[in-house]
């Protein structure tokens, strides 16, 4: 049976065992994965997964279900039970599905591996490795190709196909000398080829170059409050605080977001897009979550917030317009200084390239470790610091930000520039 | 793995215990069925002492009593950081206001030689995820510890 006979099928049995409305979406995944360790190639393998998810409302009760079978005894036991959930749960108005909208089919990316280039591109990343960077282990990299089909229907007649390919590449890393060892680092990003080497892609060469200095690092003097120069590379740590409590998240009322749409929440020289459709991204998508075709949106324009991310469910919990995407796939606009211009213009801080932190509270407040970082005094980037902890309130560090570089990282999955905040306590 | 201070064993898969020609420790596991197993952790725990945590209390003139963690990471170099969800500050001996939400981090090889008492009494948690390419749920549990480590914030 093909997955649109499957997905039809099963949105009949759903609305014959009595569902008001219902969804069904089957998804075949297929992913090639080859790996080397300690640069040594260790695994390949080819992986397949069926996946159908299927949703049901009656009476306002809702219920979903995840099953990786799709022959029939299997569908018909899984919608029984189905049932049985939505029967038994609370009744809440604000459950619906998608509605209609034109049949569309959504097509991105590529359809096949290159093995050779997979082989080719690894093998070249360790050798440069070993000669540009010998004290850098390469504790595990990879680079798998990923493709998807799935086809959604649902009981108001939406009708979607979408298909999809690409590559990923991760790497871990650390450098050592002697008995010192640099604090790991990793970094990834998606494409849809292999022609540049992975060294020449989403600053993974001024990574590898920053592990190999990071084996030495110093206390910074002493605790001061003065800028933090986010990398893009923990860009999204940041600012992951506003777009992930502006989504179903207001729901519980603790979001300090909730009601400020079209007000300031950030300082004028940032605007966020979340751009799923945009050519220049890799993993964009063409549906969101709950059903709909996604489009384009700006999250902030110059400080302003434009748009909540509410899905269909928080948008009628809430009150509000739903958004027209499920967030992600963000874009930063660039500024107009360099980053050499940024950092010159600093007299004390810290150049932070990844961030482990604490949960911050509802308030913003958080406190976590400045890794593979580095201590900026006078204009000038120091040296690579130590068991620092950076912490402040990140409602007011957007807020802070006065500076925003013209450079950006592309990783696929998102473009974002490096971003100079101030107000920041080092510790 | 830790006796009486004394480091006695490492954490190993069939391949590296062949390599440094170790005993197999059963410590390959992996989460879906398509995942490599790795090395990881399963159930770690530190022994309970003999202290009551109220003596431990009574000991600190200025300190902190940590009692509910959040996400938390460790580094080849030793350094870790976890975020603290729930705690009081301690002074003069007695438990005073509660604290907001915090990080506190260290080198764990340093923090694990200052400890100077542990509570009579452990709790195991057993909700906590491994994070290393594959998330794996991994156990711990132990008693109050008495020791030094960097708190952050404001």
């Amino acid at each position: 049976m093909s997955e649109r006979e499957i997905a039809e099928q099963t949105l009949a049995e759903l609305l014959k065992a009595g569902f008001d409305k219902a969804t069904s979406r089957i998804s075949k995944q297929e992913m090639h994965e080859l790996q080397s360790e300690n640069g040594e190639l260790k695994l390949l393998r080819t992986g397949f997964q069926t996946s159908l998810s299927i949703a049901g409302i009656v009476d306002n009760r809702r219920a979903t279900l995840g099953i990786n079978k799709t022959d029939q005894s299997t569908v018909a036991e899984s919608v029984r039970r189905l049932k049985s959930m939505a029967d038994a749960s609370e009744p809440d108005p604000a459950h619906d599905i998608a509605a209609e909208q034109p049949a569309e089919r959504f097509k991105r990316g590529i359809d096949q591996p290159d093995y050779d280039a997979m082989y080719d591109r690894l093998v070249e990343l360790t050798a440069y490795v070993g000669e540009e960077h010998p004290t850098v282990n390469l504790r595990s990299s990879s680079v798998v190709f990923s493709k998807g089909r799935s086809v959604l229907r649902n009981s108001n007649g939406v009708d979607f196909e979408t298909e999809s390919g690409s590559y990923s590449v991760g790497l871990q890393f650390t450098a050592k000398e002697g008995p010192d060892t640099s604090s790991m680092n990793f970094t990834g990003y998606s494409t849809l080829d292999l022609d540049t080497p992975i060294h020449q892609t989403n600053d993974v060469d001024t990574l590898l170059r920053q592990s190999a200095e990071q084996v030495r690092t110093q206390h910074i003097p002493a605790k001061f409050t003065g800028n933090l120069v986010i990398s893009p590379h923990c860009v999204t740590t940041f600012t992951g605080f506003l777009t992930g409590r502006i989504g179903d998240a207001m729901i519980s009322g603790t979001s300090i977001y909730e009601g400020k749409l079209g007000e300031v929440v950030a300082s004028e020289e940032l605007s966020v897009h979340a751009m799923p459709l945009s050519d220049e991204l890799t993993t964009g998508y063409s549906v969101t979550s709950d059903g709909h075709r996604a489009l384009d949106s700006t999250v902030i324009e110059n400080g302003e917030l434009k748009t909540y991310l509410l899905s269909l469910y928080g948008a009628n919990k809430m009150g509000l317009p739903r958004a027209v995407n499920s967030g992600g796939c963000y874009v930063i606009d660039p500024g107009e200084q360099s980053f050499d211009e940024i950092i010159a213009g600093i007299s004390e801080g810290i150049y932070i390239n990844r961030f482990p932190g604490g949960r911050p509270s509802d308030r913003g407040d958080f406190s976590g470790v400045a890794k593979n970082s580095y201590y900026i005094r006078d204009g000038k980037i120091q040296f690579p610091i130590q068991e620092t902890t950076v912490s402040g309130n990140l409602a007011d560090l957007l807020k802070s930000v006065d500076g925003i570089s013209s450079e950006r990282l592309n990783s696929g999955s998102s473009i974002l520039p490096w971003i100079s905040v101030s107000g920041v306590t080092a510790s | 793995m830790i006796e009486n201070g004394l480091l006695k064993a490492f954490m190993h898969n069939k391949e590296s215990a062949e390599y440094f020609a170790v005993p197999l420790t059963g410590n390959a596991r992996a989460y879906g069925y398509e995942d490599e197993p790795l090395i990881r952790m399963r159930n770690t725990a530190i022994l309970p002492g003999t202290d009551k945590v109220e003596d431990m209390i009574a000991t600190i003139e200025d300190g902190y009593y940590l009692m509910k963690p959040t996400n938390g990471q460790a580094d080849s170099t030793s350094e870790f950081m976890f975020g603290v969800q729930m705690g009081y500050e301690i002074k003069n001996g007695k438990l005073g206001r509660a604290i907001h939400d915090t990080t506190i981090s260290g080198v764990a090889f340093d923090m694990l030689k200052e400890v100077t008492m542990l509570s009579d009494e452990m709790v195991w948690l057993c909700s906590g995820m491994c994070g290393k390419k594959q998330p794996m749920p991994v156990g711990m549990g132990g008693p109050a510890v008495k020791t030094k480590v960097f708190i952050g914030g404001e």
